[in-house]
């Protein structure tokens, strides 16, 4: 069970991976783009302005799921650090359940809106405005195989430790 | 509910929860527990905090950085200020000093400078017989130094989050960065004398001009930026992609550092540094809702303005909660956290602080929290480096918080430091711009009376400011619907985009997150609304009621209410005019190469087009400085949005070509309208009804009041002949028509033959 969803963990990492790197990559283009065209030629970049908040906002919330695979989110553990072991591990086993609750509540309501609001345009694109919203389950989805991962993980006892 | 999130809050980050997710998790319990708002207010707020391109800012100046420093460019940047002050007491300290504020121009964050230059910064003076801890020290207290000197995250996102000028609030920092570099240099010479530091040999002219060529072109990047924010080639938001792409061309072209297979890898782990600040900012949108909701902000400043509305009090205080919350929790989530409080506070006429006075000093501040211990950033990211334990790593730092804070006081209370350099380069008065689609967000709600203990909430969400019509026609609008029906309903007006910009409130009310509207984006529910807009449509004022009464109306506004909206009525944003800042406008030639700023609407793209100018599409954030700066030549709006917008002391001509009407539409959520009763929904119309023909008649006579403004402004009028310009529109119906399909063209006749029913 656990090398399933580690493996499966393994697989998301890579595609969020590469779906920031290209998203990140995008962004950058179209500005540079939009400002070259502005000032170089008279012809002028009109979807700029929403490709480029659509793939900032795409990176964004790839990334933030990279960041909660890698720990890199700001947290304030002075307190924490001065529990004893035990406490510790069920303090982070109650975070992460609620980590847990907090995707999936999030994950049920962001697939509500995305259907809600998919009838709706972008004036230039053309596309669903919904684009916009769509990154927020995969974010959420994401949380929630991370952090059974990290749940699984912690109900595994160190190495060494409890083994022959 | 603000107490119990507050709590969860609180509890959360103690137990070590993430800061972005504690918010999120403490923001879901309380909404579920306390509020009838429903859940999917979070996602959708989370998505709408950070859709805003000002935000761009953020990954590309940090992109800036990583390629910088991946490029080696860094080093450079030592050996250059090595050369030029290391022969003083103390040399190598004020070369790190020199470095990191060189370095700062070209990035802005304080981790990034600590973590690019920290470590050549350290070696270099251990090698040099300096102790390590002071070594370290100097390294975390000048790397403070990157987001107070331009380019500054925590500008970007002060002026994102407050809708002022990035550009201004650049330049505000420039004084305050370079005050502090001589006051740690000071220190440096005096710590240096006292403990006899070694100094470097005195280098030849042409040692240093040596080194200089070697650095000049990583030097040059600074100049580029300011230079082209300065003669309107971008926007201060576009010089991140400039500064990315300079430092893209340098690193890869110029010195060959960087491969493009290393390009993933910095894109991915510069989002990453992004994401973790855009999380919070993301999250902290669904809780500033709920302040928003629960009138946090006019509580909170009612209680300060109760004690004091002395600025300088306000402003010391303000100094020592920063100061203090800097110091126990990471500076950019106090920035993000308190600015919706502090902001309409701080910038209230009763206290009067300057909106880029203040976002200094609260960058300033918050920054030097990088360096003051228990959570400063620069400490670890320092400690961690030169391999010191983070309590020596504190007691080395110490020292230098005393110059840093003396900077800090100085700024404060002398406004003038700050203010001088934008007053001088971008002046402007204190109004933000307020508009169409955006204004500034100061967090002040208008109950039109004082809740009762049952009554029912209607929230009206408006983007524009508290003077602008829609605004005061709404209050009229909440007195006669609360007067009628006998306090069951009370009316909140929230104003100035506290609850979101156009786009979200109109996306709130499909998700029954709030009740009530005024937008003119409907073209997003049904592209056809586009055609309104379209040019020279309408023959008068009358033939507009005509229309809006019409059938066309009624069949596209039946297609509204399954995408959950409902049309209830209209009010009025004007005809729409030309300004600009070349030459006077007479007849459609005059346009010819004019770059002209339009909304990002098909229709008003078209009608630029076709009158042969160039048009523009930036954000209304952007408009005031591309305009001031030259980025665009010139934009077209109502005349209300033009005064309110201030948009007039950058443009000297207008052209009265009234070329399109623009309607708002008053609408409410779906949701809320089925659980009126039918007496409570005609009540309502009529009370919509009434607010409209105010607001209606009010726009008639405004329009003459704001062309005598206008004119006493300054502003040049010119009378275009109508004929000349409807021909010239004609080009931009078959290009909208080529869009929108075969009904438009329908539409568009359908609209033209209405007439009067007699």
């Amino acid at each position: 069970m656990i090398a399933t969803v580690r493996r499966m963990n393994v697989l998301l990492d890579r595609l969020l991976y590469a779906g920031t790197a290209v998203s990140a990559m995008a962004f950058f283009a179209v500005a540079i783009t939009a400002i070259s065209a502005r000032c170089a030629t008279a012809w002028s970049f009109h979807s700029s302005i929403e490709l480029s908040r659509l793939f900032f906002v795409w990176s964004c919330f790839l990334a933030a799921g990279l960041a909660f695979r890698r720990r890199a989110h700001v947290g304030f553990t002075l307190l924490f650090d001065r529990l004893p072991i035990p406490w510790r591990r069920h303090i982070t086993r109650l975070n992460y359940l609620l980590v847990l609750g907090f995707a999936v509540v999030v994950f049920v309501e962001s697939v509500r809106m995305c259907r809600l609001l998919w009838p709706t345009v972008l004036p230039i694109l053309g596309i669903s405005q919904a684009w916009f919203y769509v990154p927020v389950p995969i974010l959420c989805m994401c949380l929630v195989s991370y952090t059974a991962e990290f749940l699984m993980d912690l109900g595994t006892p160190p190495a060494g430790e409890g083994r022959p | 509910m603000i107490l119990a999130l507050v709590v969860f809050f609180a509890v959360l980050v103690a137990i070590s929860m993430p800061i972005a997710l504690a918010i999120g998790i403490a923001c879901c319990l309380s909404l579920a527990v306390f509020s009838d708002v429903p859940l999917t207010v979070i996602p959708h707020k989370m998505v709408a905090g950070i859709d805003n391109f000002t935000f761009l800012a953020i990954p590309l100046f940090l992109l800036a950085g990583k390629l910088m420093n991946a490029g080696g460019i860094t080093d450079r940047l030592f050996k250059f200020a090595r050369i030029w002050v290391g022969s003083v007491p103390g040399g190598l300290a004020h070369a790190n000093v020199v470095a990191s504020m060189l370095f700062a121009w070209m990035n802005g964050s304080a981790v990034a400078t600590a973590g690019g230059l920290g470590e050549i910064e350290v070696k270099a003076m251990q090698d040099n017989g300096y102790d390590k801890p002071f070594a370290a020290a100097v390294a975390a207290a000048a790397s403070v130094l990157g987001p107070i000197i331009p380019p500054s995250i925590p500008m970007i996102i002060y002026a994102a989050m407050t809708d002022e000028s990035v550009g201004r609030l650049f330049l505000g920092g420039i004084v305050p960065g370079v005050l502090m570099s001589l006051a740690l240099m000071v220190l440096i010479y005096l710590m240096a004398r006292a403990r006899s530091y070694p100094c470097d040999r005195r280098s030849s002219l042409r040692e240093k001009l040596a080194a200089t060529s070697q650095a000049i072109v990583p030097l040059l990047m600074p100049v580029l930026m300011l230079g082209g924010i300065l003669t309107g080639w971008f926007t201060p938001t576009e010089a991140a992609a400039v500064a990315a792409a300079y430092a893209l061309f340098l690193s890869m072209f110029l010195y060959r550092t960087v491969k493009v297979r290393d390009l993933p890898r910095i894109f991915v782990d510069t989002m990453i540094a992004t994401a973790v600040v855009t999380f919070v900012i993301s999250v902290t949108s669904v809780f500033s809702f709920q302040l928003s909701v629960a009138d946090v902000g006019e509580k909170v400043a009612a209680a300060v303005l109760g004690f004091t509305n002395n600025k300088y009090v306000v402003l010391l205080l303000l100094n020592i909660l920063l100061l203090l919350l800097g110091a126990v929790m990471e500076a950019g989530v106090v920035l993000i956290l308190f600015i919706p409080i502090i902001y309409p506070l701080a910038t209230s006429p009763a206290v009067g602080v300057d909106p880029i006075h203040l976002g200094v000093v609260m960058a300033v501040n918050l920054m030097i929290g990088v360096v003051t211990p228990p959570v400063g950033m620069c400490l670890f990211v320092m400690s961690h480096i030169s391999k010191l334990k983070i309590e020596v790593m504190i007691r080395a730092v110490l020292p230098f918080l005393v110059p840093l804070v003396g900077v800090l006081m100085l700024v404060t209370y002398a406004d003038r430091l700050v203010l001088f350099l934008p007053d001088l380069l971008m002046p402007r008065t204190l109004t933000a711009p307020t508009g169409e689609e955006a204004g500034p967000k100061p967090v002040e709600v208008k109950t039109t009376t004082p809740v009762a203990g049952n009554a029912r909430i209607v929230r009206i969400g408006v983007s524009h400011s508290e003077q602008h019509s829609f605004t005061q026609a709404l209050e009229r609008f909440g007195r006669s619907f609360e007067a009628r029906t006998d306090g069951r309903f009370c009316v909140k007006v929230c104003f100035g985009g506290q609850l979101g910009s156009e786009k979200v409130l109109q996306e709130m009310l499909t998700l029954g997150t709030t009740e009530m509207t005024v937008t003119g984006l409907l073209n997003a529910y049904e592209p056809l609304f586009a055609l309104f807009e379209m040019p020279y449509l309408y023959r008068d004022r009358d033939h507009v009621a005509q229309v809006n009464a019409g059938p066309v109306m009624e069949s596209l506004a039946a297609s509204l209410p399954p995408r959950g909206l409902r049309l209830v009525g209209f009010y009025e944003n004007g005809f729409r005019h030309i300004t600009n800042s070349r030459r006077p406008i007479h007849e459609p030639s005059d346009l010819v190469g004019l770059k002209i700023r339009t909304p990002e609407n098909p229709a008003e793209i078209e009608t630029i087009r076709a009158l042969g100018a160039s048009p523009v599409s930036m954000p209304f954030s952007e408009l005031y400085s591309a305009l001031l700066l030259g980025t665009a030549h010139g934009q077209e709006n109502p005349l209300q949005n033009i005064w309110s917008g201030r948009l007039f002391e950058a443009q000297k001509y207008i052209a009265l070509t009234a070329h399109i009407y623009n309607s708002a539409y008053v609408l409410v959520s779906e949701r809320f309208w089925r659980t009126l009763s039918d007496e409570d929904r005609r009540v309502f119309r009529e009370c919509v009804g009434e607010s409209s023909r105010w607001q209606l008649d009010y726009m008639k006579q405004r329009d003459t009041e704001l062309e005598g403004l206008l004119r006493a402004a300054g502003m040049q009028f010119t009378q275009p002949d109508r004929g000349q310009f409807e021909e010239a529109c004609r080009p931009a119906y078959d290009a909208v028509f080529k869009q929108l399909g075969p009904r438009a063209r329908e539409t568009v006749e359908a609209i033209r033959n209405t007439r009067a029913v007699p």
